[in-house]
């Protein structure tokens, strides 16, 4: 029989994996299934089986993973704490008097409540349902008014609480706390850059987006508690992560604690909350799954030292390190054009993490970059999920005029990457404040 | 039901062992969503009592780690059952014919692998229970937290079991109405389902 190196049993793992993958099986389950055999060629049936039949239980009970549960609740919560609209409205009040103010209103409006509630495409569905038809009513463009519930939405993954943060922090070893505290000020400045894009375009044209005055100071603090459980949220995580004075665990159970007493407050029944532990389990376990699944792959790919040799291949390259950057960008931008986050990242960083610490590139810098790539990716044609999700909403728009709307967040996020690139500290010199 | 042919009688059956199935997941995914609704009373307790009264839960961390194994395996087989499962689905604009026989295959793919780990983490449990296993800081065993692996996994087995027995209904009888398995997902009914949920919840405000 022929022998097989460790690197080539590691190659055509990688292989398999990605053939499984494509015929449809889903990901935990073609991990766990490559991870096995892999295992079983390089230690033998005993080990190779113990070592896969050890990794569920050493994924699920994992402090650090229980923050993942905690998050998701967050999510389903939001609903009920009836945010949406006077979120919306806040922001009409406060930025109605910009040029496009309606708009930019709403990207801010989109984004917290997309960030609280940690699912972009709901997002987007719910402020297309409450924000396009009172930008149409007042006149503006309504590829800007779709654009910017479509774009908004996808800022959802940089300001805390995010998973897809917590899912790469599990995948790569790094501090959940410290990628919370890195994504805040990139979010930030995302929607600042939208917000100036808005502004900009429609102090040059108008007609896309005038006006809207006749607020007053009183009226627009009146509007502002409505929005708390949002604020509430975001700093309860941000600041307990800056100042270190809770576990990621402990500070997403606060948050999700005091969405849940604006919930009650709202009226929230019994049957709903019901529905929001069960879908908050439901997420959970799909999470779950696709971490073990994958962590008995990532066990195998280990022995096999298949990760390694590629991070050493390619410095070994006589390639400029901001090359393979690059390529590594545009290989994320691909892939996230058709696979969402979560699924992306856990079937990729295996590999490609070690060839970034080998570069020397900053792993919380990185995992920033990532999120916002596949921010990126998610609203890029062909699937762009959420571009569809707020034609279905709103049919006499369609996706081709979406598409227009967005394509200017699409390039200034594109320059966003850029100067993140450019620029690391930006991410990171908050962590080290912080430290 | 003498009339019946042996087709529908085999459709009933597949039906009443859908529905039996479905409860024990429903229950077990209830359970996950209790133990994560607690967690967060756990964790806020934790917070309050660490900063305000200098007090915090004895062996905290142990009973969180072995209790997570509620959320983190139970409501498998539930989530199974939806269609929920992370995967790529390239095979959205295939012809229902065809993404029937792709789905059995990945069915069929899974449950192999299950099985496995049925009885790899079956023994991962035994040996925790016979050598006496416990947790780092305050020795709580780990048998019970590792027995929800092998629970869970073999809930999924029949879960699968009974999607293959409905995949290959759907192949041999490609007009009848689906039983027991999910509803094939075109990006169409992805978007619908997406909205109608979101604003389902929106409009219950």
């Amino acid at each position: 029989m022929m022998e097989l190196g460790p690197m080539t049993i590691g190659c055509l793992g990688v292989a398999a994996l990605l053939v499984l993958c494509f015929a449809g099986i889903r990901f935990a389950f073609a991990g766990a299934l490559v991870g096995t055999a892999g295992l079983v060629m390089m230690l033998g049936w005993d080990a190779g089986i113990r070592t896969a039949g050890i990794a569920p239980y050493t994924a699920g009970a994992n402090y650090t993973l229980s923050v993942l549960p905690m998050f998701i609740l967050i999510g389903y919560l939001a609903y009920y704490a009836g945010i949406t609209q006077t979120a919306f409205e806040a922001a009409r009040r406060w930025f109605g008097w910009l040029p496009g103010g309606l708009a930019t209103g709403t990207v801010f409006a989109v984004a917290g409540f997309s960030a609280v509630s940690g699912a972009s495409s709901a997002a987007a569905a719910v402020f297309a349902k409450v924000a396009i038809p009172e930008m149409l009513r007042a006149k503006y463009d309504k590829r800007l008014a779709a654009g910017v519930c479509a774009a908004g939405a996808t800022l959802d993954s940089l300001i805390p609480p995010s998973t897809l943060l917590v899912v790469y922090g599990i995948i790569t070893e790094q501090s959940i706390g410290k990628l919370l505290i890195a994504g805040f000020v990139p979010g930030l400045v995302s929607a600042l850059v939208y917000a100036l894009i808005i502004t900009w375009r429609c102090w040059r044209t108008p007609e896309l987006g005038p006006r809207i005055t006749g607020y007053s100071w009183p009226q627009r603090f009146q509007s502002l508690p409505g929005t708390t459980p949002i604020f509430l949220v975001i700093l309860i995580i941000f600041l307990s992560m800056y100042f270190g004075w809770a576990t990621p665990t402990e500070a997403g159970a606060l948050g999700a604690f005091s969405v849940f007493a604006f919930a009650l407050k709202n009226g929230i029944k019994r049957a709903e909350l019901r529905q929001c532990l069960l879908d908050s389990a439901r997420l959970t376990v799909m999470i779950f799954t696709v971490i073990w699944g994958v962590l008995i792959f990532v066990r195998f790919l280990g022995f096999s030292g298949m990760p390694e040799e590629v991070a050493k291949w390619v410095t070994g390259l006589n390639v400029a390190p901001i090359l393979v950057l690059l390529a590594i960008y545009l290989l994320y931008f691909i892939l996230g054009t058709v696979l969402e986050g979560i699924g992306m990242f856990l079937l990729t960083l295996p590999v490609i993490f070690p060839v970034i610490v080998a570069l020397g590139y900053d792993p919380i810098w990185f995992g920033i970059v990532l999120v916002k790539l596949s921010g990126i990716a998610s609203l890029s044609p062909p699937v762009g999920l959420v571009v569809f999700v707020v034609n279905g909403v709103r049919p006499d728009i369609s996706v081709r005029d979406i598409f227009k709307g967005i394509w200017p967040f699409i390039f200034a996020d594109i320059i966003t990457l850029g100067v993140l690139t450019a620029f690391p500290e930006i991410v990171t010199f908050i962590v080290e404040i912080s430290d | 039901m003498a009339d019946d042919s042996g087709a529908d009688a085999q459709s009933g059956l597949l039906r009443k062992a859908d529905a039996l199935l479905s409860h024990l997941e429903d229950g077990l995914n209830l359970i996950a969503a209790a133990a994560v609704f607690f967690l967060m009373f756990v964790g806020v307790a934790q917070i309050v009592g660490r900063t305000i009264f200098d007090f915090a839960i004895y062996g905290y961390i142990d009973w969180i780690e072995q209790a997570s194994s509620l959320f983190a395996f139970l409501g498998i087989a539930y989530a199974q059952r939806l269609g929920s499962h992370i995967g790529m689905d390239l095979t959205m604009n295939w012809r229902p014919s065809s993404r029937w026989k792709i789905e059995l295959f990945g069915v069929v793919v899974t449950i192999a692998i299950v099985t496995v780990l049925v009885w790899a983490s079956f023994t991962n449990f035994l040996r925790a229970y016979q050598i006496g296993d416990s947790s780092m800081d305050i020795q709580l065993p780990t048998w019970p937290a590792k027995f929800m692996v092998p629970l869970a996994l073999s809930v999924l087995w029949l879960r699968l079991a009974l999607q293959i027995c409905g995949y290959l209904r759907m192949i041999r009888e490609p007009d009848a109405e689906p039983v027991a398995v999910p509803k094939l997902i075109t990006i169409e009914t992805q978007v619908k389902d997406e909205i109608a949920e979101a604003l389902g919840r929106e409009d219950a405000r």
